[in-house]
Order: C-alpha cells, then sequence, then structure tokens
C-alpha cells in the first residue's frame, strides 16, 4: 500500500496521526514500527541531489493559494490562473493549502503516492540575494554569518570523505566506485570539493560513460619524476593526482555502465531526465555511488518567465516540467528495476524570487525557497507553511521556517545514516536539533551501521549434497594483489584456481587458497554472477564442515601482470593512410608474426614501410591508404599467444 | 615580503617565456628568443603598444563569401542570425591568437569583468561590437569603459537593463554592476548589508540605470568616441527622482534625478563617480587582475604589499590601465625575484585555460588555420563551428566568450578551486589529446575533422624554430624548454628523447634520417612519425597545462 493511500484510511479510521517535529508521518503496521532497517539496507541506499541553478521562481512553483488575491496583485501578468493551477493537497488546513504549477502534474502524481515531501520557507538567515555566495553557501553548508561566509569544502565533500575515507581514491572491494558522481555542469562542483589531494566525487560531465576508460587509458604517458618544491610543482602534483584518480575509476565507471541497463521505462529526452537515466544505470551494473549530484539551469528568469500571451506556458513552465518529468520517469524506472527502496532526491536552488513580478514578465533575486524530497520511504506532505505574500522585506516574502540543512542534516541522518560523528565532520552537527524527520519511521537508519560492509568476505554454506558454496567477493584486480581471509573448515589440496575464460572483469586472475586443507577435488565450479562479477561464487566440495565457527583460511589473489598491458597498439587509430602497429614480444618468444586482417579474418598484404626494433617495442609502420575504409585488425601471433588490436580505416 | 620595485637587466629566455605565456595567446619560440634579449622596459614598452590591425576587419558568412556587419550584405541566401554568432566567435578567436601586444589578453580579461554570453543575448552585430569595445579598451581607461558597457548593446540586453523601466525597475545589471564589475562585495555585516554596497544601494542603482535602452543599428546611435553602435539615454523610461545611497559610499550620497534625456549622462556619471571615488573599486579589480595574470592566491602580504600599492596607482590615474600593468609586469614580483614565499611562487604556477592551451598549440607550431575569404567554409563551419564550439571547447567546460554566468569562467570567479578547475577528470582527455587532435586533423570524441594540420616536419625545418634539426637533443631541447615552464630533470628528459622520439635506437640514426630527408626530400614518413609522436606527447603532459 502506497503511503498516501494509508494516510488516507488510516484517516477515515480517525487514527490520530503520529507527530515527528510537527510532521504527520502516518500509522504504520504495529511490526514495522520503529523498528530499524538493515545495515545492509542503508549501505546500498543513494541519494540524489538536483541542484536548480539560477534562482527558482518558489511563489510560481508552490502558489499560496489561501493568499491568491494578494498574489495576483503581486504579479498581474505572470500568475497562474486558479484554472489552471493544481491543488496539491486538500487535506491540508487553508493555510497551508498550495497549488502547483500545471507543468507538475506528475509531481502531483508522486505526491499522491505518498513519495513527496515539500518543504516551505527554505533558506537560511540574512539570504544573500548574489547566485555566486548564495550557491557557495550551499554548497558548503554555509550562511551569511562571518565564521561560516567563505568556507572552502563543500559539505558532501566533507561528509563523504569523513565517512568513506579509507575508500576515496583507493577503490576496494567493498567500495569500487567513486563515493560521489557529478553530472551535467562541467564546473567542478564546490559541494564536493575538499582540501585534501584526493576529491570526494569524480565529474562525468559531457562524457559517454560507456568510452570514459579507453579514452582516459589511452592518454596516459610516463608521470614526470623529482617535482620541485614550489607552486609549479603543487600545481604538477594537482594535476598528476586528478589524473590518477580519473584513472582508478574511469574502468570501474565504463565497466559499471556499460554492463548496466535502464528498464523499459522511457523517459523525455532532457537535460535532467538524461542525467538521472544515466544514474539509473550505473546503479544496473552495480554502482554503490552515494551521492549523485545532477544539475539543471536557466531559473534566473529576469525576463519572460512566463509565455507573454498564456502565463502557464513558457521558460519556467519548461523547466518545471523538465523537474516534473524527469522525476517521474526515474522513480518509474527505479522501481521497475526493483531500486525505488535505495534511492531518495532532493532539489534545491540557491534563492527564491522577488514576490512581486517585475516590468518583463519575470522576477528578481529574493530570499527563500521551497524544496522538494521524492522516494518511496520519504514521509509525505507538506512540511511548514505558505510564505507570507502580505509581509514583504525588500520584494522578498517572509516566512522563512526550515533551513536548509535541516533537510540536508535529515537526509544524511535519517537516509545516509550519519553518525554523530560524521555530522561533526560535515559541519552539520548543530542542525540535528532541527533535523526534519523526511524518512519514514520504520526506514530511519541506525546511525551505527558500519557505512561500509566487513573487508572480509562473507562465507555462506549451502547444504546440498556434499558442495559448500563460498561467497567470496574478490578485490578489484587493478593493483598487484592482495589477501583475503575466508573463515572456511576442514578442505584440503586446494590448487591455484585459474579463472574462466568470459570473466572478464578478472581475466588473468589467480586464486589460490591454504593452507592446503581441501578435499580433491577443491573446485566444483566457479560460478560467475554476471549482473555482479565481484560478487562472485566459488563451489566447493568437501566434507560437511562440523561446525561453521572454525578458523579462517587465506584466500590470496594474484594477477597476471602480463596479461594486463596492451599487447598490441596501433596509432593513430582510426587512421588515413599510415598506421604504426606496435608491440612488445617477451624475450624468449618465437615465430612472431604480425599481419593485418579484414574482418572476414583474411589477410591483406599491404607495405611494410618503416619498422623501429629495441628490446623493449617492435613497431611496423603500415601503409594502408590503399586500404577501402572499414575495421580491421592488426593480428599478432607466435608459437605462445596470439593478440589482435582493431583498427579503423577512416 | 612582495614587492613591485621594478626588474632591471635582461630577461632571458625563461622570465620572457614567462612574460609572454602570461601576457599572450599569440606564443611562439621566435617571440621568446626576440624577448629574451630586451630589458624588462624594452619588451613592457613592445608589449604595451597600441592594438596592432585586425587580421581581419569582421567576420565572413562562408555562405555569401562576404561580410555582414559593417559592409551591406550581399543578396540571396544568407546564414540565420545564430548562425552568424557562431562565425563571430570563431572570428574573434582567432584575432585574439594574432595579436602580438597586450591588447587581446586584456581584451579577454575584460570580458572576464564584464561577461556577457552570445549563446544567450544579442545579435551577431552586438557580439561584434562588444568584443571591438573591450579591445579599444585594453589598456585604456577602466571607469571609460564602465560608462560604455553600460551603454554597450549586448550588456543591456544580456543583463535586461534594457527592461529596466521607471515604471517597474530591472535591478539585474545594477546588482552586477556593483558586485562584480566594480566595487565587488564585502564580508556580509547585516541583512543585506555587503559592507561596500546594500540591498538598497542595489535599487537605487536600478533607479539611475533606468532608461537606458539599447538600439537597433538601423537608428544609427553610434558613440562618437569608439565609432561602435551602441544603446542610449530614453528619458520617458527614466526615474526622475533623486537617488540616496548608504553610509557605504561617503556618508550617503544622493544622485540628482535627471532632467532631461541629456542629463541622463550626466547623473550616470555622477553614479559612475560615486563608485570610482572608493578605493575599494580599484583594489577589487587589482585584485581580479591580480589573480588573472600573477597567481590566484591573496594572502595578507599581497593584498597590503601589491594589491594596496597598484589600487592606489589606479585610482590616482583616474583608472588607466596602462600604468598599473606596466608596474605589475615590470615587478620583480612578477618574476619571482622578490622575497615572496620560501619558494617559487609564480613561474608555472597556473594551469592554462582551454583557450590557452589551444592558442599556444598552434601559434607555437605555427598551425595555419584556413583563410577566412578564400576558405571561409572551411574556417567557419569545419574548424570554428565543428571543431571550436563543437568539440574542445565544448569538452574542455569552456565556451569561448559564453561563460555560464555573468560572474565569468570559474576559473576566475570560483573560490577555492580557480584554475584548477580547468583540469578535472571530464576534461583530460581534450586537453591531453590536442597535439594529436592537429596532427591527424581529427577530433577526439566527437569526431570529424579539425579542419587545418600541422606540419612538424615544416617546423623544424626553420631554422628559429631548431637550431639544428639533425641533432635529436637539440629537436627535443629546444621543445621542451619552451613548452614547459621550468626545466624537467634528466630523467624526464631522456623519456621524451629515448623512449618517445628515438624510440631506443642511437641519436646518429635521427641524424642520419634527418640527412636522407635533407637531401631527397620526396617522403618525409621516417621524420615525420617520429617528430609527430614527441609532439604528440609533449602536449599531452602535465608541464603543458601549466604555464
Amino acid at each position: 500500500m502506497k503511503r498516501r493511500d494509508f494516510l488516507n484510511t488510516s484517516a477515515k479510521l480517525a487514527a490520530a496521526p503520529l507527530m515527528l517535529n510537527a510532521i504527520p508521518v502516518g500509522v504504520f503496521q504495529p511490526a514495522d514500527l520503529l523498528q530499524a532497517v538493515g545495515c545492509d539496507t542503508v549501505r546500498d541506499r543513494v541519494l540524489v541531489i538536483i541542484q536548480m541553478r539560477g534562482g527558482n521562481d518558489g511563489i510560481n512553483t508552490v502558489i499560496p493559494i489561501e493568499q491568491y488575491d494578494t498574489y495576483s496583485n503581486l504579479r498581474p501578468d505572470i500568475r497562474i490562473k486558479e484554472t489552471d493551477y493544481i491543488l496539491l493537497d486538500s487535506g491540508l488546513d487553508l493555510p497551508d493549502q498550495v497549488a502547483l504549477h500545471p507543468s507538475m502534474t506528475a509531481i502531483k502524481n508522486l505526491y499522491d503516492s505518498g513519495y513527496v515531501n515539500l518543504i516551505q520557507g527554505t533558506g537560511y538567515e540574512n539570504h544573500n540575494r548574489s547566485h555566486f555566495k548564495s550557491t557557495d553557501l550551499y554548497l558548503t553548508g554555509g550562511d551569511s554569518t562571518p565564521d561560516l561566509f567563505n568556507l572552502e569544502e563543500g559539505w558532501m565533500g566533507r561528509y563523504l570523505s569523513y565517512t568513506f575515507e579509507q575508500v576515496i581514491a583507493h577503490p576496494q572491494s567493498i567500495m569500487q566506485d567513486p563515493v560521489g558522481l557529478q553530472f551535467g555542469n562541467k564546473k567542478p562542483s564546490l559541494g564536493f570539493h575538499t582540501l585534501e589531494q584526493h576529491a570526494a566525487a569524480i565529474s562525468l560531465s559531457g562524457q559517454d560513460p560507456a568510452g570514459f576508460f579507453t579514452l582516459i587509458s589511452e592518454v596516459g604517458q610516463q608521470a614526470p619524476v623529482n617535482i620541485p618544491n614550489s607552486d609549479y610543482g603543487d600545481k604538477l602534483d594537482y594535476i598528476l593526482g586528478v589524473e590518477s584518480d580519473t584513472n582508478t575509476y574511469a574502468r570501474r565507471i565504463s565497466d559499471v555502465f556499460n554492463a548496466g541497463k535502464n528498464s523499459s521505462t522511457t523517459y523525455p529526452n532532457t537535460y535532467l531526465a538524461n542525467q538521472l537515466k544515466t544514474v539509473a544505470r550505473l546503479m544496473n551494473g552495480g554502482s554503490k555511488t552515494k551521492v549523485y549530484l545532477v544539475d539543471m539551469t536557466g531559473f534566473d528568469n529576469h525576463v519572460n518567465q512566463v509565455d507573454a500571451t498564456n502565463s502557464s506556458i513558457g521558460n519556467h513552465a519548461n523547466l518545471l516540467n523538465q523537474l516534473s518529468e524527469g522525476v517521474k520517469a526515474f522513480m518509474d524506472d527505479l522501481e521497475a528495476m526493483g531500486y525505488d527502496d535505495r534511492v531518495a532526491m532532493v532539489t534545491f536552488s540557491e534563492f527564491g524570487r522577488t514576490a512581486d513580478q517585475n516590468a518583463n514578465n519575470g522576477t528578481d533575486h529574493g530570499t527563500i525557497s521551497p524544496m522538494f524530497v521524492f522516494g518511496k520511504h520519504i514521509n509525505a506532505g507538506v512540511t511548514g507553511t505558505n510564505v507570507d505574500l502580505s509581509n514583504i522585506i525588500s520584494r522578498a516574502p517572509t516566512g522563512f521556517q526550515n533551513d536548509y540543512r535541516s533537510v540536508f542534516t535529515g537526509l544524511l541522518r535519517d537516509w545516509l545514516g550519519a553518525s554523530d560523528s560524521a555530522m561533526m565532520a560535515t559541519g552539520f552537527l548543530p542542525w540535528m536539533p532541527a533535523a526534519l524527520s523526511l524518512v519514514t519511521i520504520d526506514q530511519v537508519a541506525d546511525p551505527t551501521c558500519s557505512p561500509l560492509p566487513d573487508e572480509h568476505p562473507s562465507i555462506v554454506y549451502s547444504d546440498a549434497d556434499d558442495t559448500h558454496t563460498f561467497s567470496v567477493t574478490i578485490p578489484l584486480p587493478d593493483t598487484s594483489g592482495g589477501v583475503s581471509n575466508i573463515p572456511v573448515t576442514e578442505l584440503t589440496d586446494c590448487e591455484y584456481v585459474v579463472l574462466a575464460d568470459g570473466f572478464n572483469a578478472l581475466e588473468g586472475v589467480n586464486l589460490r587458497i591454504f593452507p592446503s586443507v581441501c578435499v580433491a577435488p577443491p573446485i566444483a565450479a566457479l560460478l560467475v554472477d554476471s549482473d555482479d562479477p565481484y560478487e562472485s561464487t566459488i563451489a566447493m566440495k568437501g566434507t560437511p564442515p562440523e561446525s561453521h565457527d572454525d578458523p579462517k583460511l587465506e584466500f590470496e589473489w594474484t594477477m597476471n601482470q602480463a596479461e594486463n598491458f596492451s599487447d598490441v597498439e596501433a596509432f593513430p587509430n582510426p587512421f588515413h593512410s599510415r598506421v604504426t602497429v606496435s608491440f612488445k614480444p617477451e624475450p624468449d618468444e618465437k615465430d612472431i608474426n604480425v599481419e593485418i586482417v579484414d574482418n572476414n579474418g583474411r589477410t591483406i598484404r599491404i607495405p611494410i614501410i618503416h619498422s623501429f626494433y629495441n628490446s623493449d617495442y617492435f613497431s611496423l609502420v603500415f601503409d594502408g591508404s590503399g586500404l577501402t575504409p572499414g575495421i580491421y585488425y592488426a593480428a599478432f601471433s607466435s608459437e605462445k599467444r596470439q593478440k589482435t588490436m582493431k583498427i579503423i580505416k577512416q | 615580503m612582495a614587492s613591485l620595485s621594478p626588474k632591471t637587466g635582461l630577461l632571458g629566455t625563461h622570465l620572457a617565456a614567462h612574460l609572454l605565456r602570461r601576457t599572450c595567446f599569440n606564443y611562439t619560440k621566435k617571440r621568446v628568443d626576440e624577448f629574451a634579449g630586451k630589458t624588462v622596459d624594452e619588451a613592457i614598452t613592445q608589449l604595451m603598444a597600441a592594438p596592432p590591425s585586425l587580421e581581419y576587419d569582421e567576420p565572413i558568412d562562408p555562405k555569401t563569401g562576404q561580410p555582414w556587419i559593417n559592409t551591406p550584405e550581399p543578396a540571396g541566401v544568407v546564414s540565420s542570425g545564430f548562425e552568424k554568432k557562431y562565425f563571430h566567435m570563431g572570428y574573434w578567436f582567432n584575432e585574439l591568437i594574432q595579436d602580438t601586444t597586450i591588447n587581446m589578453k586584456m581584451a579577454f580579461f575584460l570580458h572576464t569583468n564584464f561577461s556577457t554570453s552570445w549563446l544567450v543575448a544579442g545579435s551577431s552585430e552586438n557580439d561584434y561590437d562588444h568584443h571591438q569595445l573591450l579591445r579599444q579598451f585594453a589598456r585604456g581607461n577602466f571607469k571609460t569603459l564602465t560608462k560604455k558597457i553600460t551603454l554597450d548593446n549586448l550588456m543591456l540586453l544580456y543583463l535586461n537593463n534594457n527592461q529596466n523601466r521607471v515604471a517597474a525597475p530591472n535591478e539585474n545589471y545594477a546588482r552586477e554592476l556593483l558586485e562584480l564589475f566594480t566595487i565587488g562585495k564585502g564580508p556580509q555585516i547585516g541583512p543585506g548589508n555587503y559592507t561596500n554596497y546594500t540591498e538598497d544601494d542595489v535599487r537605487a542603482a536600478a533607479k539611475v540605470l533606468t532608461g537606458f535602452i539599447n538600439a537597433t543599428r538601423t537608428s544609427q546611435y553610434q558613440d562618437p568616441d569608439t565609432g561602435l553602435y551602441a544603446g542610449r539615454a530614453y528619458y520617458p523610461y527614466h526615474d526622475t527622482t533623486d537617488k540616496t545611497f548608504s553610509a557605504a559610499f561617503n556618508n550617503g550620497t544622493t544622485i540628482a534625478g535627471a532632467t532631461s534625456q541629456a542629463d541622463m549622462y550626466r547623473e550616470l556619471d555622477d553614479f559612475l563617480d560615486m563608485i570610482f571615488d572608493q578605493i575599494e573599486t580599484a583594489r577589487h579589480i587589482c585584485r581580479k587582475l591580480y589573480r588573472h595574470f600573477v597567481h590566484t592566491d591573496i594572502n595578507a602580504e599581497i593584498e597590503s604589499d601589491i594589491i594596496e600599492p597598484l589600487a592606489d596607482v589606479f585610482k590616482n590615474n583616474g583608472y588607466e590601465l596602462a600604468p598599473v600593468l606596466e608596474m605589475l609586469f615590470k615587478s620583480t614580483h612578477f618574476y619571482n625575484e622578490d622575497n615572496y614565499g620560501m619558494s617559487n611562487k609564480i613561474i608555472g604556477g597556473m594551469i592554462k585555460s582551454p583557450l590557452e592551451i589551444l592558442a599556444h598549440t598552434i601559434k607555437f607550431f605555427n598551425v595555419q588555420l584556413p583563410h577566412q575569404q578564400t576558405n571561409a567554409p572551411t574556417f567557419y563551419n569545419v574548424f570554428s563551428n565543428g571543431f571550436l564550439r563543437g568539440a574542445f571547447f565544448n569538452l574542455t567546460g569552456f565556451m569561448l566568450n559564453a561563460p555560464d554566468t555573468v560572474a565569468s569562467y570559474p576559473a576566475y570567479h570560483q573560490s577555492p578551486q580557480w584554475d584548477n578547475s580547468w583540469f578535472i577528470s571530464s576534461t583530460i582527455i581534450p586537453r591531453y589529446k590536442v597535439g594529436q587532435m592537429f596532427i591527424t586533423n581529427r577530433r577526439v570524441l566527437t569526431g570529424g575533422a579539425v579542419g587545418t594540420q600541422m606540419d612538424s616536419v615544416a617546423y623544424i625545418e626553420d631554422p628559429l624554430n631548431v637550431s639544428d634539426p639533425g641533432d635529436a637533443i637539440t629537436v627535443v631541447d629546444e621543445m621542451i624548454k619552451y613548452l614547459f615552464p621550468e626545466s624537467p630533470a634528466q630523467e624526464r628528459f631522456d623519456y621524451f628523447l629515448g623512449d618517445i622520439f628515438l624510440e631506443g635506437l642511437n641519436e646518429l640514426n635521427w641524424m642520419f634520417e634527418w640527412q636522407y630527408y635533407s637531401s631527397n626530400q620526396n617522403d618525409d614518413s621516417d621524420v615525420r612519425i617520429p617528430l609527430d609522436a614527441l609532439i604528440t606527447a609533449l602536449l599531452g603532459t602535465p608541464e603543458f597545462q601549466l604555464m
């Protein structure tokens, strides 16, 4: 049953609504009441932050209908007509009643499903009306007081780098993804900025995630050495840090994106929806990224906020429609894929706009604005009451009720399970008493959960036959090797295990389990989980264990380094006429042959016009000017191995 | 301590390269060598010369092969108004990178101060007039420019002052004029009080600015000082009341309301006098100059030793830019020869903008851009619109003359990242592949041609570029020395020489290849391939990102 239905039902039953911080949260099944959700559930959760750049006009987004006459007088040309707007919730007291902009039908539907909390009158004391300063304040967790006016680090960065310190820039099996990802805006967000060497977030703006790794890996060359102790040296260090962080995550992002897919949900083709669609696909591909920052822009409508002939359409209407339909499609997609339990979304904008319109069918910079929180486990309803259009200061409405940090604090605490110490690191501890309860009470995270799972792979026994199934989480093989412990009993004679072909992500990884206590044959099967190749299972045959709490067994993996480098490289690729094919033979390699092969496997004879050789590298320059455009392969073979590289003639 | 005391003596190669990297988009080895033999005074005098004439007077429409801005457009099929805005962007890019003086770099600086965006407002004619105005005032009077900008059509449209009328003031331009263009925001010391001005001042300023509206070209409002088309005063839209400002302005200044259309210009002058009478205005602009040209970090020492004295010079000279620029670029501080900090704080300590990455690549390796008159489709459609706009600028998070916000590109206003914001995970690929793109004439990521190609062999055949092209060490050394802000460690040099250029072969091998090529001249592939590899590698380094 959806939350909204439940609220209606309970109203019929005349049950007194449960109030938390003055927010009605509905009545729950007794069994669910105050039952904390499991730590695994919390660890899978994601927060999506939608930044509405330019200053959203909250008054035309959420219309205070009891003050409609005042509203009409202030905004004679840009007011939304009573016949056009959408009444949000007839169950609210009249002063709290709001109407949504007519382009927000999808959000109205989400509200009726119990997926929306509208937070009225958000901002901070002495709201700054500069786009730039106020955006900085929202992203850094600051305000107009001197101590908090020039914070240099973003609150998201502070939260993430405290909570996930061990995995930022050092992906491990327990968190292989960047903890923050930024989309849309090519400007790196101050929100994620920290003073640490490693950034808390990777920017994917403007990149196709599918090919991100290929391109990033191509640009790499040897790094400078003996970095001088100067500002020049500091800048080199910064650049090398970005390179390194990007390299660290680029392959993972591409792999996850390529492995993932969206459901059959149709997304509108908009700037916002395309970003949200990518988030859903990354989640489907196995991403555990915690915070996604997505971007909308164009809200600074000083001029022509509405169409001159119809106030329900125009620039602002298009933006709200983009928000509304984008969020709806995203939620539908998540639900279809079974991820709707995992996601909460929140919007913010640097300020609201003036109560009155200006002469250009627009509005100017104001102060407070509403925020929206979306999600399956969000307390549905309206938090707070309308802005006051009869009491105007410097053209902006009054009615500041909810500091924006009380919204973010509530979500970090109750949704992501941030502990008090994490809140202190984030700088939001002072906001804990005021934090809004935005998560339904049966879904409030337990702050004592560790943010990351145990590092040791867990073991799961299945009692069918004599086979014991061990689920092991295998670390990413992009460092040289590692050791994990798994508890196991009574196994003998374990041998090296070379993972099966087709297990692309882990090709070339050797596993060894010791001490040698397995019974032969030790390995029954390697069960590769195609959805998540890093959560694969090794089924082992052996005598059933006498107990499940025996000593741990070491589980070692190494990487076959020889498999790691590109054996064959071609430059330029695609090529027009000449293409240089380079390869690294091993010292004792014999019968080396390099040829160009077409798409049907036929050898193509083309002139070799140049060659280089040294102990490390062998390069052949082919003249491909006579080839017809298309796909070819540079094929390298020896008595030991065969390698090919796709090359494209243009 | 940091010091503005003038540097004496010859510049030498290292400092001449530093000066030219920071002050010109036209960066070449020949120019560095020329400046290396000059004294600082000679170098700055040459740099501060009047702007040389433009390479092309105005952009060309590739559909007609003719200009359209100051020349009557031929009849027939012409490009759309928005396409012409693309063309102007490409046109301006070329003019920026050809200039051998400081003028175009300063015009770009002024654009980052008075930011507008061709993507948001105006016509190609407005774009043209606006950027010509910035060029005319590149080392001129900043205060006069502020007045001209207030009446500039593109700005009037971009920040909506065109709609700012007595019946309903639009405070957009007034706010940014105070916050970004002139006096700047100080600490917030009360509700709506930003030390240097208040929210009430924004509203009063908006009233002063009511009735300054844009004018179409056909209405022929040409500014007699600049010869450029401009907006104008229109009295019926003007708020004629007296405007009183807060205590931030000499304990509350009152500006008398204009009594006629002509008197509106007097009122505007009074208003600008009031703003420019504040030393904070001079300091705000000097901080921007310092961050743009010298270093993003302004601490208490820089504030007192550099910013404050520069600002005094600026204000005492009636806001003429030239004396400030001369003082700054002649100073020991600019060349890291004062006693500021324990280590080198200035040279190489800044990340290049995408514009600088591109300009330095094109100019240094003498890449010939397609001729705008005889080959207009290639220049405007392929190079400018396809490569610049569609690929390189788009992918590097930069659009020339079209920053995302009126605060300009993040590198020039966003603390604490500043120039670091140019180099992030999503911009690595296009920045590192700039050499490859020009060598192969292929755009990375988006596909398609660049529209021009680098000729690496021709480059080293010019003895002013490489003194001894048959000597492998000289080839590598004379590129690295000018492309990297500081000399690399020997190991790093050997990587480019041995692993990249010679691929493990003996230097004699290169000498023989070069001699064979020089005497036969028929097939250059044996020399071109390693040279292309070297240039691709050098341009795809962390070192080349810095200036």
